[in-house]
């Protein structure tokens, strides 16, 4: 287990990169720090690591405090963005570093590191110079680099970034499935959404330093804590819609421009002291009904574009200022010919907020579902 | 395609040709004509008499040269560990462990001072400094920490006095090649280390030095081809003296040639030494050849 408390970190002239920060990561899970360019991933796992030293705050591995520990007392194993092997030595004396720095005897030692490369494959590789492998390979050795010290923690800082799409996906199953095998607790640095969410038990999102949610991927897909998390996570990104609550006789309303709409109960109960407040509503592409009639509680999308994606059709158009997607959903009674007809004539379609959306509070951008 | 290539090798040739003549008329013309007055009689009389080996003969027979032989291996063998060893020594000082740059870099600026100091105005220094009376600046703090009497420390200690001064001057260029070398270390090979239990001196030895290799070679061959050539310095402080205490090679070829004005068999000794310095630049070609191959 892993717990970070009130981690605060201050580069020179000022720069503060991190504040704040409260994590705890379970034992055996696998965390993706996930956030923009320049959010403070790096420094956070550098900060883990013992490579940075903190402002203020404390870490923990279980209960013991690590935070001005040298990174050679902490057992951990790291994987670099450009992976960082030594250039000068074989590919198994890379591997074996670690254990030669613990005054290990050679041919204990060798040994280690080929049981280690035999599990990622790259056994044929070992007499090699890291000079002479490709992309893929030298992750993996990287990866066994890492490893082969058996850690309490592996840190991975964008390990797949400098891969082609392809390789990417097969190394990402490559390291959960060895991350599940050894039961290591592992934290991975991405910016890539996809990526954090195919691989990570939970993810914490970074913005400017702050955390901005550590959850698991489903409940930051469906229930984001803010606006910012909202626009971050998922593709196609969600839909956003101002409007403002109006609590009337008849129910709880909420009020576009064009449009208005009655909340459905349980999200009625979360609005119930907010008459008048600016909200923006949040719905994703593929909650939301679509019918070809105007119908009272829809909203009108002006159709500007119709995609057939293969396995679906997804429509976008302009709803007053933001531009909404569209994911047909399976009992839709058009077909893909009649919309782009529609589309052609400048028609529009109707859609229908389903029982499950988000509301967020326009001002602060705080989720007043969620 | 191939036209423009080649027309544009053209473009090159003829915008180097005036540097390649410059070159061939102001050295390897008088290399030649070294080469030929070598095997001559050629002396103050000014008379170009081919003698055949007579000059070679005439060094191996010259008791003095197996002295001048030692001074010499003596001279570029501890100049060379000395500025190697403190090269590195300030080019992982100034880069890796002092992470100021302005502080690094400040300090290289003050170790390029002797080689940026034109050579007499640096020996007369030197010579200054450990003037043999009392009023010397080195005889001074000798007298005040307890000396007896004013040493002549040129004439006492004369290949300490030349290695110390040479060494000064020679750092600078090896510290700057090898600070670059440093900071082309991508940062993470040594975080890599550090994570995989490496205290600051291991990552010196495993992760600095192994890549360095080929700049400690380039600048060991290139130090001694300097130090093989260069005899200004010594020159200028002890002329080789006392007796033949500090005359190295190229040195007696300077003094066979103009102070005993045996022009020829000066020029012997010097094609001698050309001799070893081509062999050493063939190395050096050699060296960077692999270095680029290991690289690319
Ligand atoms: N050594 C440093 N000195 C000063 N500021 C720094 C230093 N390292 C990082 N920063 C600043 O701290 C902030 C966080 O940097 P960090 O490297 O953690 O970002 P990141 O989330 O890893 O970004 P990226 O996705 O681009 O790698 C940035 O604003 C960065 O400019
Ligand atoms: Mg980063």
């Amino acid at each position: 287990m892993i717990r970070i408390e009130a981690l605060r970190k201050e580069f020179d002239k000022g720069v503060v990169a991190l504040d704040s920060i409260d994590l705890t990561f379970e034992e055996g899970s696998f965390v993706a720090l996930l956030g923009p360019s320049g959010c403070g991933k790096t420094t956070t796992l550098n900060c883990i690591a013992g490579l940075l030293e903190p402002t203020s705050g404390s870490i923990y591995f279980d209960e013991q405090e690590v935070t001005n520990l040298p990174p050679k007392d902490r057992n951990i194993g790291m994987v670099f963005q450009s992976y960082a092997l030594y250039p000068h030595m074989k590919v198994i004396d890379n591997i074996a570093f670690s254990l030669k720095q613990k005054g290990m005897p050679k041919a204990e030692r060798h040994e280690k590191a080929r049981k280690m490369a035999q599990k990622l494959q790259i056994e044929h590789l070992l007499e090699r110079m890291p000079g002479e492998l490709s992309g893929g390979q030298q992750q993996r050795v990287s990866m066994a680099r890492a490893l082969v010290k058996e850690p309490k923690v592996l840190l991975l800082d964008e390990p797949m970034s400098n891969l082609d799409a392809r390789l990417k996906i097969e190394i990402r199953d490559e390291i959960r499935r060895i991350q599940q095998d050894l039961g290591v607790t592992s934290i991975i640095v991405t910016h890539d959404q996809e990526e954090a969410m195919a691989m990570a038990d939970k993810i914490a999102i970074l913005d400017n330093g702050h955390i901005q949610q550590f959850d698991t991927p489903e409940m930051l897909y469906h229930h984001p804590a803010n606006l910012f998390v909202a626009h971050f996570m998922g593709n196609p990104p969600m839909n956003f819609i101002d409007a403002s609550v109006s609590i009337r006789e008849d129910g709880t309303w909420l009020q576009g421009e064009t449009f208005a709409v009655r909340a459905p109960a349980a999200i009625a109960e979360k609005l119930a002291q907010m008459d008048g407040k600016a909200v923006v509503i949040g719905v994703r592409s593929h909650q939301l009904d679509v019918s070809l009639a105007p119908a009272p509680e829809t909203l009108e999308l002006k159709l500007s574009i119709v995609e057939n994606l293969g396995k679906e059709v997804m429509v976008s158009g302009e709803l007053g200022e933001s531009r909404i997607r569209v994911t047909m959903p399976d009992g839709f009674a058009g077909s893909y010919e009649e919309l782009t007809t529609l589309r052609r004539q400048g028609g529009s379609v109707y859609l229908g907020l389903q029982k499950e959306f988000n509301v967020f509070d326009k001002e602060s951008g705080v989720n007043l579902i969620g | 395609m191939k036209r423009n290539m080649r027309q544009k090798n053209m473009q090159a040739y003829f915008f180097l040709s005036p540097f390649l003549i410059f070159i061939t008329v102001l050295y390897i013309l008088p290399a030649i004509l070294t080469v030929a007055m070598a095997f001559t009689k050629l002396d103050s009389a000014f008379i170009w008499e081919f003698n055949g080996l007579n000059n070679f003969r005439k060094i191996f027979k010259d008791p003095n040269t197996i002295i001048i032989i030692k001074n010499t291996l003596f001279y570029v063998l501890v100049t060379i560990v000395f500025t190697v060893v403190l090269d590195l020594f300030f080019a992982i000082m100034t880069t890796y462990f002092i992470q100021d740059e302005r502080k690094g870099n400040l300090f290289k600026a003050i170790l390029m001072i002797p080689m940026i100091t034109p050579a007499v105005v640096y020996s007369v220094l030197w010579i200054w400094l450990l003037e043999a009376t009392d009023t010397g600046l080195a005889n001074q703090f000798y007298l005040a920490l307890g000396g007896t009497q004013a040493v002549n420390w040129i004439a006492q200690y004369p290949f300490t006095v030349v290695i110390l001064a040479t060494l000064l001057t020679s750092i600078a260029y090896g510290t700057t090649v090898f600070s670059s070398a440093v900071k082309s270390i991508p940062e993470n090979q040594f975080r890599a280390a550090r994570v995989d239990g490496a205290g600051e001196w291991e990552i010196v030895r495993n992760i600095i030095l192994p890549n360095l290799r080929f700049h400690i070679t380039f600048i060991t061959l290139w130090e001694t081809l300097g130090l093989l050539t260069n005899y200004v310095t010594i020159m200028l402080i002890t002329n080789g003296g006392p007796g033949v205490q500090t005359e190295v090679w190229a040195l007696s070829s300077y003094h066979k040639a103009f102070a005993d004005s045996q022009y020829g068999y000066g020029a012997a000794i010097s094609v001698l030494l050309i001799l070893v310095v081509m062999v050493l630049m063939l190395v050096i070609a050699a060296v960077m050849r692999r270095q680029e191959k290991s690289q690319g």
